[in-house]
């Protein structure tokens, strides 16, 4: 019954958007929109899924104010950009969803949802677009550490999950690409490398500083190795002036309206993305998560050996008298015990172990509610 | 007005004895001429003239037997007061009126019926005029006052006054006069009978007057020397007494002037007050304000911490001299300047100048200015301080002014009470001091940055964060990975724009002391953080765990690696030989224990004083700096703590069996304040200045950047044989 009223709902506010003539892309704004407020992320996807709507395009707030190139244009990228704005409110509030869900099949359920909707909201271009694709899937990734510790959640699971971490919004051709929209014109190079990303990055800032500062260069005095002098770059400095810092918390809603453009060329890779996946190759390969370390009796033997013989040499060595270690210390000897070691892992289990740690002590969170909580104002600081 | 009290004319007087007689008795007439009245002490002479009309009784014409006496009446004015010889003669010896009765006895045998007495008389004034002062002091501030004759006067004609100089004159037994209206000094006045003779008395008048021309004066407590003076018309013909209250300026004599030396007096308000020696009543007073302006605090209007003094111990070398202080006084800059940049919603230096202004009532009248060199800047030195002491003043960066400029903070007392400071004001010493050893450091001094300077500065930070392009060949891209990394955390506030490989791992809120805090011995300027104004701030701490490149390119530095081999050498090769004496070839041993917290303590020296947590390390690569990564990333640092971990086996080759360590386990810890010192220059100076823009955060967005954090980074780094 819910579900019919809720449809019939749904369908008269389609008819009306679509009586009222406006453009397509503001109907289906509108459908998207009204669809999230009445049933929220889950509500959201099903209608786009079912309209097969892809997200609607959300430019930067500069980008609007400044590359719009039509007042209609600038409606249906304002009306974007509002329905982002919504949905990164409702991001925020299932934060505290996964925190608190039990490693389970309804928290991998949650953990999916926000990845598909990370997808959907990377499927079109755009500025906002990208920030919101981050957004779920750094709350996705919450879901990913919480099961990853746990044992008795499946590995499969926790790694069909893990195989979702890299989407193709991350790389380099497509954030040239979502800058290159919010620009209006083509700055960087759609095929290039993260190092000439931020090459093309940093010299528009430096030619924007010196048309500002009205210093010419002298004659040989050419700006080092791998300076890039476009006319596109030159034509679009205003590209490259930046926000002041705002204050603090650093959250997504709350810098809705920002330019952060720095963010997106060095990169949207998720850190808690990383510590989950070491924590679930660390379980992968050690099928625990140990936390003490079981010696043999030749192995304290030989270290009582060892005692003896420092002490008779007269060299301090700090040998420890028990088998009480820490949690990391525990996760580091499982780690040094394993087979096929790949040097480039050697430090795998500290970050494993850190999120681990995290999990077990509830602060594995996303970046905004880290944030928050960072700036809240009774922080008990240390 | 009477002029004369004699009788012109003697009483005659005849006996006659009516039916005794024979004939005619002679006739006698006595006339006793006019005393001339005289003054006390003088002769008199009286002659009674007796003219005999001859008779016919019993053949007597005249009488053969005439005896005078006479007497004077009145007062014992005279002596003698009576006699019988004629004239009669006697002295005055008090003023008064008297009377001389002659007594003329006539006799006759003859005719005993003619015998007679005649008696006259005839009154005389004896005039006396004496003034019962006999010398006068007045003050001249007195309205009235007055002078008598003693009650023995007697001036028939009445008394009359006059002075010399002119000034005191009347008729009458007394005199009143002004001297309030008489110049002041000595005046010699007489009181005469106002007619013949005279008989004048004379009195010394002194009109006193002791007058202090000021109120109030005002001297510096550091004046070495200072004076007090009378008016000019001032007048005591003793000396003058000088003292005051409380205690301290006070002196005795003749001269009109009294000196005294401030700098032997605590500062305060004295009343000093002078009197005549002459007449202790006549006095004058004034206010003597012996001021003094001790400095107490110089600091940012809107950032209290940051201040001078600054009483930290500090371990803050200075770019020129980077040898570490055992003392603690080093300090990166000096330590009589605050760092600044202007408020940018008005382009001002806000500050707020604190001192000990005594008097404390005085306060009010003191201003503060911002100079350059002896010149006032515009604008500056129109607010006084309060009642508490304090100033909150506002100047703008001269616009013609380089960028950066040394601000000289004076204080003055607005003695024209115009209500600025200006040249006709009294400037006080003001200077900074060392609170500890009371040593004078210097006047206080803000070091600004004017606005213009800090958005170069902004962009040259940008630059870096950017990649510096203006060095051709290089840019900070490829050589300062991580440096550039946390320049941009101090830039920005946090590290959201940071590539997620160079983010710190974690991150937590620390509290910070800027003065007695963890790492305060290292803070350069109090700024950069949301200080309170006891200093108390909450530092982000950035934490970048083993497994981040950061890590490694701590771990990796010559500071950590080549210790690890030195002490393996040094250190754990006797153990090592020791352990595998005996032991066959392919035995594996771990030292000085597999445990993974086990590990040698790898002996480091701290380049800081040991009072400062160890070990200070300066972390470099020995290339220059702007392209020295770990030395930019970290510079002076703590080492934590650093351990190691050998692990070593017994091999057989050509030459015999061989002990090769096979994998080496070092892992530490460091930490460092990351701030700024301004007075460095280049690079560093441009970041310092966002760091000093941004006080404690009230300035606003445009200023919000150059946030001081603390960063640990804990390295954990495998070898598979001695680095």
């Amino acid at each position: 019954m819910n579900k019919f009223i809720a449809s019939l709902t749904l369908l008269v506010c389609l008819c009306f958007f679509a009586h009222a003539k406006e453009p397509p892309e503001m109907d289906r704004i509108h459908g998207l929109d009204a669809a999230l407020q009445k049933g929220g992320l889950s509500e959201l996807l099903s209608v786009a899924r079912q309209h097969r709507w892809q997200a609607p395009r959300m430019p930067s707030k500069w980008s609007v104010e400044h590359r719009s190139y039509s007042d209609e244009q600038r409606k249906v990228d304002l009306a974007g950009r509002q329905f982002g704005r919504k949905l990164a409110v409702q991001l925020d509030a299932i934060a505290p969803v996964l925190q608190d869900l039990p490693p389970s099949d309804e928290l991998n359920r949650k953990a999916h949802m926000l990845c598909d909707l990370s997808d959907w909201c990377a499927s079109t271009l755009g500025y906002g677009n990208l920030f919101l694709a981050q957004r779920c899937l750094d709350l996705a990734v919450v879901g990913l550490g919480r099961l990853t510790a746990s044992l008795d959640f499946p590995l499969a699971e926790c790694e069909n999950l893990a195989a979702r971490m890299s989407p193709a919004w991350m790389s380099v051709e497509a954030r040239a690409r979502t800058l290159n929209d919010d620009a209006g014109t083509n700055l960087f190079a759609v095929d290039g490398t993260q190092a000439e990303m931020e090459k093309t990055w940093g010299s528009g800032g430096f030619l924007m500083r010196e048309k500002r500062s009205g210093i010419s260069r002298a004659p040989g005095q050419e700006p080092g190795r791998g300076f890039i002098e476009t006319p596109a770059l030159k034509a679009n400095l205003d590209f490259f002036e930046r926000d002041e810092p705002s204050a603090e918390p650093l959250t997504l809603v709350r810098s809705w309206d920002a330019k952060r453009y720095e963010r997106i060329v060095n990169g949207l890779e998720l850190q808690n993305a990383n510590k989950a996946l070491a924590l679930l190759k660390f379980r992968s390969v050690i099928g625990q998560f140990p936390e003490k370390i079981s010696y043999t009796e030749d192995q304290l033997r030989a270290r009582e050996e060892m005692r003896a013989l420092h002490e008779k040499l007269g060299v301090e060595a700090n040998i420890s008298n028990n088998d009480h270690v820490s949690g990391k210390a525990a996760f580091l000897y499982a780690w040094d015990q394993r087979k096929d070691k790949d040097p480039k892992d050697h430090n795998l289990d500290a970050q494993a172990w850190q999120a681990y740690s995290e999990v077990k002590t509830g602060q594995f969170m996303d970046q905004d509610t880290r944030a928050e909580r960072m700036a809240a104002p009774d922080i008990h600081a240390q | 007005m009477k002029t004369s009290h004699f009788f012109p004319i003697a009483l005659v007087t005849a006996l006659f004895l009516p039916g005794m007689t024979k004939g005619l008795c002679p006739s006698i007439t006595i006339d006793i001429p006019d005393i001339p009245s005289g003054c006390v002490g003088e002769t008199v002479i009286v002659s009674p003239r007796l003219e005999e009309i001859a008779g016919n009784c019993n053949h007597m014409t005249t009488y053969p037997y005439k005896r005078w006496n006479w007497v004077v009446i009145g007062d014992n004015i005279v002596e003698p007061m009576a006699g019988n010889n004629i004239p009669a003669k006697f002295v005055t010896v008090r003023g008064g009126h008297g009377k001389i009765i002659f007594n003329l006895i006539c006799r006759s045998r003859a005719c005993p019926d003619c015998n007679r007495n005649f008696e006259v008389e005839k009154e005389f004034d004896v005039v006396h005029v004496a003034i019962e002062q006999g010398s006068l002091m007045v003050c001249g501030k007195d309205d009235w006052a007055y002078l008598n004759v003693t009650d023995d006067t007697h001036a028939p004609d009445g008394v009359v006054w006059t002075s010399r100089p002119h000034g005191i004159h009347g008729h009458g037994s007394s005199v009143s006069f002004r001297p309030s209206q008489l110049v002041p000094g000595a005046y010699t006045v007489k009181a005469a009978n106002d007619g013949t003779p005279s008989c004048p008395d004379v009195c010394e008048v002194h009109v006193i007057k002791v007058n202090i021309p000021t109120t109030n004066i005002f001297v510096c407590a550091e004046d070495s020397l200072a004076s007090l003076s009378l008016s000019g018309d001032s007048y005591s013909p003793g000396s003058y007494v000088w003292s005051s209250t409380p205690d301290g300026i006070s002196g005795c004599g003749p001269d009109q002037t009294i000196t005294f030396v401030p700098s032997n007096l605590p500062p305060g308000k004295y009343v000093v007050q002078c009197q005549s020696a002459d007449l202790e009543d006549c006095l004058d007073e004034c206010e003597v304000n012996i001021l003094s302006v001790d400095f107490v605090k110089l600091s940012e209007t809107e950032n209290k911490a940051n201040q001078i003094f600054n009483p930290t111990r500090k371990d803050d070398p200075t770019y020129s001299n980077p040898n570490p202080d055992p003392n603690g006084d080093m300090y990166g800059v000096p330590r009589n300047y605050i760092y600044m940049v202007p408020n940018p919603a008005d382009g001002t230096y806000n500050v707020t100048i604190k001192a000990d202004i005594q008097p404390a009532d005085l306060r009010t009248r003191f201003y503060a200015a911002g100079y350059l060199g002896n010149q006032i800047v515009s604008g500056s030195g129109k607010i006084p301080f309060d009642a508490n002491g304090e100033c909150n003043l506002n100047f703008l960066h001269p616009g013609s002014s380089p960028s950066v400029e040394d601000f000289t903070i004076k204080v003055g007392f607005d003695q024209n009470d115009n209500g600025e400071l200006d040249s006709g004001d009294l400037f006080m010493p003001c200077v900074v001091k060392n609170t500890t050893t009371d040593e004078v450091i210097g006047a206080p001094m803000v070091r600004g940055s004017s606005g213009s300077r800090y958005t170069s500065a902004k962009e040259s930070v940008d630059d870096i964060v950017d990649g510096d392009w203006t060095s051709p060949g290089w840019a900070t891209s490829l050589v300062l990975p991580h440096a550039k990394r946390l320049l941009q955390i101090f830039r920005d506030g946090n590290a959201s724009g940071v590539p997620t490989d160079k983010q710190p791992t974690s991150s937590s809120n620390v509290s910070f002391n800027a003065f007695t805090g963890y790492f305060a011995e290292w803070l350069t300027h109090n700024s950069g953080a949301s200080f309170d104004d006891s200093g108390n701030a909450t530092l982000t701490e950035y934490y970048w765990d083993e497994f981040t490149s950061l890590a490694d390119l701590v771990a990796t530095s010559p500071q950590i690696e080549d210790p690890i081999s030195a002490f393996y050498n040094a250190t754990v090769y006797s153990i090592v030989t020791n352990y595998f004496a005996g032991l066959p070839v392919g035995t594996v041993a771990t030292f000085p224990s597999p445990n993974p917290e086990d590990g040698y303590s790898v002996t480091h020296t701290s380049e800081s004083p040991s009072w400062v947590p160890p070990y200070t390390k300066t972390f470099d690569t020995w290339r220059p700096n702007l392209i020295d990564d770990v030395n930019g990333t970290i510079g002076r640092g703590r080492l934590l703590f650093h351990k190691v971990r050998y692990k070593v086996e017994k091999r057989e080759t050509l030459f015999g069996s061989k002990l090769v360590v096979t994998e080496v386990r070092s892992w530490g810890e460091v930490s460092d304040l990351y701030d700024f010192n301004h007075d460095v220059g280049g690079a560093a100076q441009n970041a310092a200045i966002l760091q000093i823009g941004y006080g404690n955060g009230s300035y606003g967005t445009p200023r919000n950047r150059g946030k001081v954090f603390r960063d640990r980074i804990e390295f954990n780094k495998l070898y598979t044989e001695l680095p």
